[in-house]
């Protein structure tokens, strides 16, 4: 396995040794022996995250927004510089492949990211575009600044002024004395950054934060941490809640946008894109499913540890096996894909992905629950996401009064 | 009926326009040369023209007994073979499959793919079921042998094996030794019949004369650099010049890989596409030698076979897969009236030191050194050769392959070029495709631009 | 003396042990006859030198029937399969390539000579995956006769039409290239690097006349994502013991199951009675009846020497004069006084762990085939090398290794006669160490005993006719239901009560076990005994 450029750091914080792999690459799970306080410090201070093994590409060229309009479900060509955008990738019988961001660092050069490799798919679909395509994923290195304290942690060493920097923006500025990326973007619904720069000066970058977010109270933070909190955020994960097209052997395991609940970024009303006829058609038959997110009833999940005499108890990490979801009848209507204990709304949380119509909000729900052995079920209720959306994550003290937001206005 | 244009004026272009405008349309024939013809300029052999693909056009064409094909080598002009007990019975087994073989050849191959309606397979059904189970087991047999194993099983010397094999090769990317030519070989023989009494330029004259009796606008030296589309619609095309044709129907006889590659703007061509295109094997290995003699060459044998044996023809072939000069290329040569024309066998396209003025003349040279024992070398000086290169640069002939695409067992019948293209007809409303890339493979037969104007 | 089994099998290798075994468990009384003086045929494993165990012949486990192993007991009668944990290429110029189970890192190594390569790599496992659920019932099942009206055979057809109709277009014309095309022009529709197209394309001519630019040859790719080891893409293995162990795993599960085998029993002749056979005759003379005879022993062999010519229909005489059998490989085994490093990745790593190919580039490998076209063993040799001591120390003593050369091209019919091997025989070793030596410098200091199997070696010492290891080439016109011949290609022969059960019927060679078991299932569905 490989490790990122900033292992020289992670590997000496983290005392609980609990690694996994992530894209090749060593990844930490908890730095301490449990992750509850690293979910706390993103909802209180901040958590600082390696992000390194996300898949990144550089595409240049003065077809990059054409060619990028073309493999993406939103219309990148419509971005203005310094933006940012979450989207779809499909493939061409509209299955979802990925998702992603995709930044405009100049007006043809843009960075785009995902959980899976796609230049060969890339470069398959990028015949007659005027495009470089590299990948830059083992060349750039990064870390994920999320938390309220963020923005203070950044300013005193960020080269421009962060309180200027508004939601979805990407700018290049120097960090710490390290000429970096930083975007207001991330996995956790909170207010954060991303912090991209090249590898030679990632132990700097590091130590710039470390050292800036010691007064602020900041932690290093693991991918357990950050898997609560992205559900929290209602994100979906690519392999979780969702399996790239890519990877399934049969259709019935793969998924649309609007199947995986992204409906909301695809752009049809422009040319043809990959997959774009094939979504056209399942929205002229209509989806099947949705993806939502499930309150789980906290006190009907008391009273059934009650019966069995113990208190509730559930892993302080989310719940990454799908668990089946039935209607009042009985009958199975999805599943939930993501499930976990939410520190901070104290709410039992699910992501699911359900038949329509049981994707209304307010449908009641029922979700198994094997609390001893024996399998149960336990009410719940679909609600809209995100379950936990604070008004930081979009707020901006130092932007200018707001002039009327363009219409192509690319934010989330 | 609208209005048609049909792309490249060699023998399928002119063929198609013929019969669009029979049934009724307003045909453009554009042809990016200065000259009609196409192909017909560098091929010689009408042998495998299909009598019905010339009724239709209403050619007024004499047929004649086929010259045989006559072996050679170093030390002279040898013996026919047609008169060998081996090759007798062994033509005699072709005719187990050639009635099959000519009727799938003269109509579209079965759409295999499962948007097509079960009753069009039916007829291939029934055809495969009247070949009998023996015939059946034996042709599902012969297919992948190699050549060389199927004529030894019915005992061909070697040498006469060279001389039944090469000229079936052409369009190949095969040696006698590589399975599968076989078939190709089978094809061939099936498809030969007798020749068209003046031979190639008997046929080009004949085509362009029909022509002038037609309405078909003709526009030579017009090169297609556009095919125009609009919301998966053809419109037209764009010429060199800047200057736009409207058509309702564009039929392309330039070859499925240079009309959907080069001729239709990538953006418009549907997602995927590119690849199934791009997969289209064209690899040519064949230059075309032309000189003008005064006396006859071989002793006035008209198809000639230059190669020892079969090993002979597989080394060329080694060759040309190496990418290496030919040292002892097969020459497969028609001689008509005191014009040769030789199909030097074993020059690949992508030759690793590259086609260049220089190795184009070593080839020539190999070329006439080669022809010289057997006629009057002199006349051969004034000889032309045009590479691989040549041909893809001169002919457009994408690879300098002389049929648009391999024969192969992936690529003939239903599956050529490809299953989705094998009816003519493209995902783009209003494209066709016609010309040799398409089916029916096996040789020179004039079938393709009849049948895609048919698919109209 | 005589005396009455139900089925007398002739040879002993693991096919014909598989076929006595599923014919004991059904309770009949078997003989097996061997001619060497060990077991497993082709499939053995020997003490050649003292102190290093040689898997003589057949070296890797390839798709060995896992419904064999559970209905034979053979890990109770012990057999071990081990994962061959990656496929290493070295090169020429120092670079080298290991793909190895782990995705990540396979594509790592990808990547360094092309990424987008390294991105397809998983997506054409996907895809051959796919075709290999398709295939995977075809060697499972024998095969059915396409031209047949028997509502057995129809049944069987049109349930495998269904199977493949349900590929879809996409899968189905991929499915078709796979079994048509040439491995290199397969591989090229998917990648653009040669380094990788040439050791994967190599899988498709391991024991085949033919070269991997030659139509027909991208099947075979199939069979490494076949998936029966552990369930992973790993379909490929190594017998703890060598592969003599498996034939000795299977030989002690027959016995459990009351099968008789007697080793240094040659069959010279088989006897044939009014067109039924009745029994055989051993070399020494010994006559010995049964029900039926049942041949694992090569097709060719089988009929025209242990049969004989006068007992056959001329059609059928003919048809197996020209079955193709042209052995075109050898094998070089060599014992090691240390391990030899590769040059371009020194060190006992993973990447020996598994098979190594020597397989630079497709040129690399057409000529190859080339000197064999022409009469010659490969200058430069195609190489399947694995190393059985890294993954069993018991192969070879403490701290020295034994090193499995599969090589092709050695044309059985050389230019001069294939009786001319015996004075080619080291030349073609030296050709093997020669070329080795460029990857692995040191070897040819630390080479204590070399063995040299021949194609002749091959059909003198294991009865391989032609030393084709299996049993005839695999091509297109010798599979399924053309395999050994056209209309004998269900285990039945034109002489009744005489079957086939060797790698000359369907579904053909490797060490899979499926003809020995198929042609059971079929003598015992016929209740022939």
């Amino acid at each position: 396995m490989r490790t990122t450029p900033f292992h020289p750091r992670t590997s000496e914080l983290c005392t609980s040794f609990a690694w996994k792999e992530w894209a090749g690459y060593a990844a930490v799970c908890h730095y301490t022996p449990h992750s509850e306080a690293e979910v706390f410090a993103v909802r209180s201070t901040a958590g600082l995250l390696d992000v390194t093994p996300l898949y990144k590409y550089d595409v240049s060229g003065p077809d990059a927004g054409a060619f990028l309009a073309h493999v993406w479900t939103r219309d990148i060509r419509a971005i203005g510089v310094g933006r940012v955008v979450y989207s779809a990738m499909c493939d061409e019988d509209g299955w979802m492949l990925d998702d992603g961001t995709v930044a405009r660092l100049g007006p043809d050069h843009f960075r785009c990211t995902s959980s899976e490799p796609w230049l060969g798919w890339f470069i398959r679909h990028s015949r007659g575009f005027d495009v470089e395509i590299t990948e830059t994923t083992d060349t750039i290195c990064g870390l994920a600044l999320q938390g309220p304290r963020a923005r203070a942690i950044l300013k005193g060493i960020t080269e421009f002024d962060m309180d200027r920097m508004r939601f979805f923006r990407v700018r290049k500025t120097v960090v710490g004395g390290v000429p970096a990326w930083v975007q207001r973007t991330g996995y956790t619904g909170d207010l954060g950054y991303e912090v991209f720069c090249e590898n030679k000066h990632a132990l700097a970058l590091y130590d710039a934060l470390t050292e800036a977010g010691r007064p602020h109270g900041m932690v290093p933070m693991g991918l357990d941490a950050l898997d609560v909190a992205r559900i929290e955020a209602g994100f979906v994960l690519q392999g979780v809640d969702y399996v790239t097209a890519k990877n399934c052997l049969i259709d019935g395991l793969k998924s649309t946008p609007d199947d995986a609940g992204l409906g909301w970024t695809v752009d049809l009303d422009r040319g043809p894109f990959v997959g774009s006829e094939a979504i056209k058609a399942e929205r002229s038959r209509g989806p099947v499913w949705d993806l939502v997110g499930l309150d789980v009833d906290w006190e009907a999940m008391e009273e059934m540890y009650a019966r069995l005499g113990i208190p509730p108890h559930l892993a302080p990490e989310a719940c990454r096996l799908p668990v089946p979801v039935y209607d009042r009848d009985g009958a199975q209507v999805g599943q939930a894909t993501s499930t976990t204990w939410s520190p901070t709304c104290k709410q039992y949380l699910a992501l699911a992905q359900v038949r329509r119509p049981h994707h209304l909000q307010g449908t009641e729900l029922f979700i198994e629950h094997t609390p001893v052995f024996e399998r149960l079920k336990l009410p719940a209720t679909v609600v809209d996401k995100p379950f936990f959306d604070p008004e930081r994550k979009r707020s901006t003290p130092g932007a200018p009064p707001p002039a009327p937001p363009p219409p192509s206005e690319a934010e989330e | 009926m609208g209005t048609a244009l049909v792309i490249g004026g060699g023998p399928n272009g002119i063929a198609c326009a013929l019969t669009l405008a029979e049934r009724g349309h307003a045909v453009t024939l554009v042809e990016a040369r200065s000259e009609l013809g196409g192909r017909t300029h560098v091929l010689a052999d009408t042998r495998t023209v299909q009598p019905w693909a010339v009724r239709s056009l209403g050619l007024p064409l004499e047929w004649s007994a086929s010259p045989e094909w006559i072996g050679a080598d170093d030390s002279g002009v040898r013996a026919s073979i047609e008169g060998l007990p081996s090759v007798v019975a062994w033509r005699k087994e072709v005719e187990r499959f050639g009635g099959l073989i000519r009727t799938l050849s003269a109509r579209a191959a079965p759409n295999i793919r499962s948007d097509a309606a079960w009753t069009s397979l039916v007829g291939p059904a029934v055809q495969a079921l009247k070949l009998g189970r023996a015939n059946g087991l034996e042709l599902a047999r012969v297919g992948p042998l190699c050549a060389e194993d199927w004529l030894d099983e019915w005992s061909v010397p070697r040498d006469a094996q060279a001389t039944l094999v090469a000229p079936a090769l052409t369009g190949t990317w095969m040696g006698p030794k590589s399975p599968t030519s076989a078939l190709a070989v089978l094809f061939y023989a099936a498809l030969s019949g007798r020749s068209i009494a003046g031979g190639m330029s008997a046929l080009h004259g004949a085509l362009i004369e029909r022509l002038e009796g037609t309405a078909v606008s003709v526009r030579k030296g017009a090169a297609v650099t556009r095919i125009d589309i609009a919301d998966g619609r053809v419109t037209g095309v764009t010429l060199a010049d800047g200057t736009n044709v409207m058509a309702d129907v564009v039929v392309s006889t330039v070859g499925p890989k240079a009309t959907l590659l080069g001729l239709v703007p990538p953006r418009d061509l549907p997602v995927g596409m590119d690849q199934t295109v791009q997969n289209i094997r064209t690899r040519g290995i064949i230059a075309v030698f032309r000189a003008t003699v005064t006396s006859p060459f071989f002793g006035g044998a008209e198809r000639v076979v230059l190669a020892e044996d079969t090993v002979a023809v597989e080394r060329a072939f080694d060759d040309a897969k190496h990418r290496r000069m030919p040292v002892r290329p097969t020459l497969v040569v028609h001689q008509d009236r005191g014009e040769l024309v030789v199909h030097v066998h074993g020059a690949a396209r992508d030759l690793d030191a590259g086609w260049s003025v220089d190795t184009a003349e070593a080839l020539r040279a190999t070329v006439v050194e080669a022809l010289a024992a057997h006629g009057d070398a002199g006349a051969l000086a004034s000889g032309t050769l045009l590479t691989p290169a040549d041909l893809e640069r001169e002919y457009g002939l994408e690879g300098g392959h002389l049929f648009h695409g391999e024969f192969a067992i992936d690529q003939f019948l239903s599956f050529r070029p490809h299953p989705s293209l094998t009816q003519y007809r493209t995902a783009i409303e209003g494209l066709v495709l016609g010309g040799a890339g398409m089916h029916p493979a096996g040789g020179f037969t004039l079938a393709q631009g009849i049948l895609a104007a048919q698919s109209v | 003396m005589t005396s009455k089994y139900d089925a007398i099998i002739v040879g002993g290798g693991h096919n014909g042990l598989v076929c006595a075994a599923y014919l004991a468990k059904a309770g009949r009384k078997v003989l097996v006859l061997e001619k060497r003086h060990i077991l497993g045929g082709a499939a053995c494993s020997e003490e050649v030198y003292p102190g290093f165990t040689y898997s003589v012949c057949s070296y890797v486990v390839s798709l060995l029937r896992p419904q064999i192993i559970r209905d034979l007991q053979l890990p109770r009668f012990g057999l071990h399969v081990l994962p061959l944990e990656s496929t290493f290429s070295p090169y020429p110029d120092g670079r080298s390539l290991m793909r190895s189970a782990d995705p990540a890192a396979t594509r790592r190594e990808i990547a360094s000579f092309s990424a987008r390569d390294a991105d397809v790599y998983p997506i054409f496992g996907k895809a051959m995956g796919q075709l290999a659920r398709f295939t995977k019932p075809v060697i499972d099942e024998r095969a059915p006769d396409p031209m047949s009206w028997r509502p057995r055979e129809l049944m069987q057809l049109l349930r495998m039409g269904k199977q493949f109709r349900d590929l879809g277009d996409d899968l189905g014309l991929l499915q078709y290239k796979l079994t048509t095309m040439s491995a290199v022009d397969f591989l090229a529709e998917w990648f653009e690097t040669d380094e990788l197209i040439a050791p994967m394309s190599c899988s498709g001519i391991i024991g085949t006349m033919l070269g991997v630019k030659s139509p027909g040859t991208a099947y075979v790719l199939l069979h490494h994502y076949m998936g029966e080891i552990d369930g992973s893409s790993r379909a490929w293995g190594f017998a703890r013991g060598g592969t003599g162990a498996i034939s000795m795993a299977i030989a002690r599960s027959a016995e459990h199951f009351g099968a008789e085998i007697r080793t240094n029993a040659g069959v010279a002749q088989i006897k044939v009675r009014s067109g039924a056979a009745q029994g055989v005759v051993l070399e020494d003379g010994t006559e010995l009846d049964a029900k039926v005879v049942i041949s694992g022993a090569e097709p060719r062999l089988t009929f025209l020497k242990l049969v004989g010519e006068s007992e056959l229909p001329t059609e059928f005489v003919t048809q197996l004069k020209r079955y193709k059998l042209r052995g075109s490989s050898g094998k070089v085994n060599l014992a090691l006084d240390r391990f030899p490093d590769f040059a371009s990745r020194p060190g006992i790593g993973m990447h020996v762990r598994g098979d190594i190919s020597i397989a630079p580039n497709t040129d690399y490998l057409e000529r190859a085939y080339d000197d064999a076209k022409y009469g010659d063993f490969s200058k430069r040799p195609f190489m399947n090398i694995v190393f059985p001591s890294v993954m069993d120390p018991d192969m070879a003593p403490e701290g020295k290794h034994v090193m499995s050369i599969f090589v092709q091209y050695a044309p059985y019919h050389l230019k001069e006669g294939p009786a001319h091997w015996p004075e080619k025989r080291e030349a073609f070793g030296d050709a093997v160490v020669d070329t080795l030596a460029e990857y692995c410098p040191t070897l040819k200091d630390s080479i204590l005993h070399r063995q040299v199997l021949t194609p002749w070696d091959l059909e003198q010492e294991f009865g391989l006719t032609e030393g084709n290891i299996f049993h005839g080439e695999l091509s297109l016109d010798q599979l399924l239901f053309q395999r050994p011949t056209s209309g004998w290609a269900q285990y039945k022969t034109p002489i009744r009560k005489l079957w086939l059960c060797g790698s000359g019927a369907h579904p053909g060679g490797g060490v899979m076990g499926a003809p020995g078991q198929l042609a059971a299932k079929e003598i015992l569905l016929g209740g022939a005994c």
